[in-house]
């Protein structure tokens, strides 16, 4: 196991500094002349010249980057070029409302996921199944910012059942709290949930063949014990990858989510870094959410060995 | 011989349309997918009013002079819609052709060649995977500038590793196969043996992930229009159309339910006609094998 954990480590790091590379030459990309970006449109020759002698632009690229990578290792990811507040600060602030959407939309992803799935592989070709299944079809089909667009039209605007276009901190009141949240959070959770249904579906269909199943059942237990016991425990796994796979389709939802219900958090922050053209901040965003993404898939996989020994061999 | 392998063909493609005929859900996906890509591309032809024709009726509802009615400029929806449609199609098919050209060149130098280059090329689409196909595309824009074309050469980057992956995949399986070992052996050169031997027998997983990136394109470009990204206006596409109509959800939810069952029906299509390709070559991998090696 903890070869296991150790080789998933030392895989990881090329990753992160591959990902290093590649943020640092598309925020490169993104602003042609950062002089120009930082010192503003208006700037004078002398004051170009100031800004590029005092931050180092007329290094070489591998120079910036090494520096830019001690930086960052040092938890500095500098300061936007349109505000001037220091991204780190900003992202430290923005994150509980992401890392808030991120985790209602995986808790409402397995509260629906898992049931739906459970009910389909019970009685796979029944038609409850076939309903179900219609209803998963539909969830893998329809884009988040249709769901959140009908959702805010349904659930707020005509019958004023949640609140739409607010958000409140889990600290403050965890009840309105889970009132903000869940439409924006049921609108990312959808396609999710539907995967993970159809993932436990496939799965628990083939587990059935096996022969301990049938062994089970000639024992006479009951079928509703079966499946959980005996059958969930095996087709769980693939379900398993999805909620790491999902993790970065949930980040980059949140960037749509949180501008249909007006939340403050990375996504917003990222759009808006994106129009204004602020390199530092893109920078320092993507970096952060792909380290997120990195990090989890990471954690899902050593879950993963923990759970199924037949991985570890491997 | 060229006889015997024609023949061969013929029968494969003959099993494969009639078990993809016995899928009614694919076939009536198909169907659906003909319809709605024709008034997209006839959209000139059909749409009773121009894109930006201002009429003199605003918010009108449905009625014979305007099948949806009209939005808040006095744009005809109907027109709108089949030009939305136009655009979001073919932008999805630009940025699945982009990301299957490109992915499959990827991968096959991968699969092909092996060794460092075979290793290089694996962790830089580890690392493009590691950021989100939403937020790739999204750069990519803030590199090139909105628009659809750029939105949607940002989402081929980020499918591109997927088309990647899986013909490497393939290609690494298909190598080994005696029937390519022959042609090495009669002194068949690279360029022959991946054109005759091993693009064919890649070509069925490669179809049926191109339709699930289509049908994923067309939610993405959706999404890159809704937050003003993609389509600039006066153009449309379903997506922007959805985004127009956020405004006035409270009292003409029209406009943006029309755009919006649209987009779900063609994502539920291609999803459709997705699965029932999968469904009707996984009952026949069988077959191909036995005929490959016959």
């Amino acid at each position: 196991m903890i070869r296991v954990i150790v080789r998933r480590l030392l895989a990881t790091i090329p990753l992160l500094f591959l990902i290093t590379i590649g943020t640092f030459t598309l925020a490169q990309l993104i602003q042609g002349n950062p002089a120009q970006a930082i010192a503003g449109d208006s700037a004078t020759a002398e004051q170009l010249a100031q800004v590029t002698k005092e931050l180092h632009l007329d290094d070489p690229a591998p120079v910036r980057y090494v520096r830019w990578l001690s930086d960052v290792v040092h938890g500095n990811f500098g300061e936007s070029v349109a505000t001037h507040r220091s991204v780190s600060d900003e992202i430290a602030r923005r994150w509980p409302v992401t890392a808030s959407l991120a985790i209602a939309s995986l808790i409402l992803m397995l509260l629906i996921g898992i049931p739906v799935g459970i009910l389909q592989g019970m009685h796979p070709g029944s038609k409850l199944d076939k309903v179900l299944l219609g209803g998963v079809s539909f969830g893998l089909a329809a884009p988040n910012f249709l769901l959140a667009t009908i959702f805010v039209y349904v659930l707020s605007v005509r019958n004023h059942i949640f609140p739409a276009l607010s958000y409140v901190s889990f600290s403050e009141s965890p009840v309105e709290w889970a009132k903000h949240m869940f439409m924006p959070a049921l609108s990312i959770a959808l396609v999710g949930g539907a995967e993970m249904a159809r993932q436990l579906r496939t799965g628990l269909v083939g587990v059935a063949q096996q022969d301990y199943i049938r062994a089970a059942k000639a024992r006479g237990l009951h079928p509703a014990r079966i499946t959980i016991k005996h059958a969930l425990k095996n087709a769980a796994m693939p379900a398993l990858t999805i909620v790491g796979v999902r993790v970065g389709y949930l980040l980059a939802g949140s960037v749509i989510i949180e501008q249909i219900f007006q939340l403050n958090g990375l996504g917003a922050y990222t759009l808006q870094a994106i129009q204004n053209k602020d390199f530092i901040v893109v920078q320092g965003v993507v970096l952060a959410l792909a380290g997120i993404v990195v990090m989890t898939s990471l954690v899902v996989d050593i879950a993963y060995a923990w759970l199924n020994p037949k991985v570890r061999v491997a | 011989m060229i006889a015997a392998a024609g023949s061969t063909r013929t029968r494969r493609r003959g099993t494969f349309w009639r078990r993809f005929r016995r899928q009614k859900m694919a076939l009536v996906a198909a169907v659906v997918i003909v319809i709605i890509t024709l008034a997209g591309l006839l959209a000139p032809l059909l749409a009773p009013h121009g894109l930006d024709e201002m009429t003199s009726e605003f918010m009108a509802t449905f009625s014979t002079k305007h099948l949806l009615g009209t939005d808040n400029t006095g744009f005809d929806l109907f027109s709108r819609l089949l030009f939305g449609i136009r655009t979001s199609l073919l932008a999805s098919l630009i940025a699945v052709t982009l990301a299957l050209v490109g992915g499959s060149l990827l991968g096959l130098i991968s699969g092909y060649l092996g060794g460092w280059v075979d290793t290089v090329l694996m962790r830089c689409t580890d690392a493009i995977m590691a950021l989100p196909g939403l937020l790739m595309a999204m750069a990519v824009v803030g590199i090139l500038g909105h628009g659809v074309i750029n939105a949607m050469i940002g989402l081929s980057v980020a499918f591109m590793p997927g088309f990647a992956r899986l013909v490497r995949g393939q290609v690494l399986a298909v190598k080994e196969e005696s029937f390519v070992e022959a042609a090495q052996v009669i002194g068949a050169g690279s360029p022959r043996i991946i054109r005759r031997h091993i693009l064919p027998n890649i070509a069925s997983p490669l179809i049926v992930q191109a339709f699930v990136s289509v049908g994923f394109a067309l939610l993405a470009e959706g999404a890159l229009a809704y937050i003003g990204l993609s389509v600039q206006p006066p153009d449309a596409s379903l997506g922007s159309l959805l985004q127009q109509g956020f405004t006035f959800i409270n009292n003409t939810p029209r406009l943006v339910l029309v755009p919006g069952v649209v987009i779900v029906i063609l994502s539920l299509s291609f999803n459709a006609v997705a699965d029932g390709i999968r469904d009707a070559l996984a009952s026949k991998e069988r077959v191909i094998d036995v005929g490959a090696q016959a």
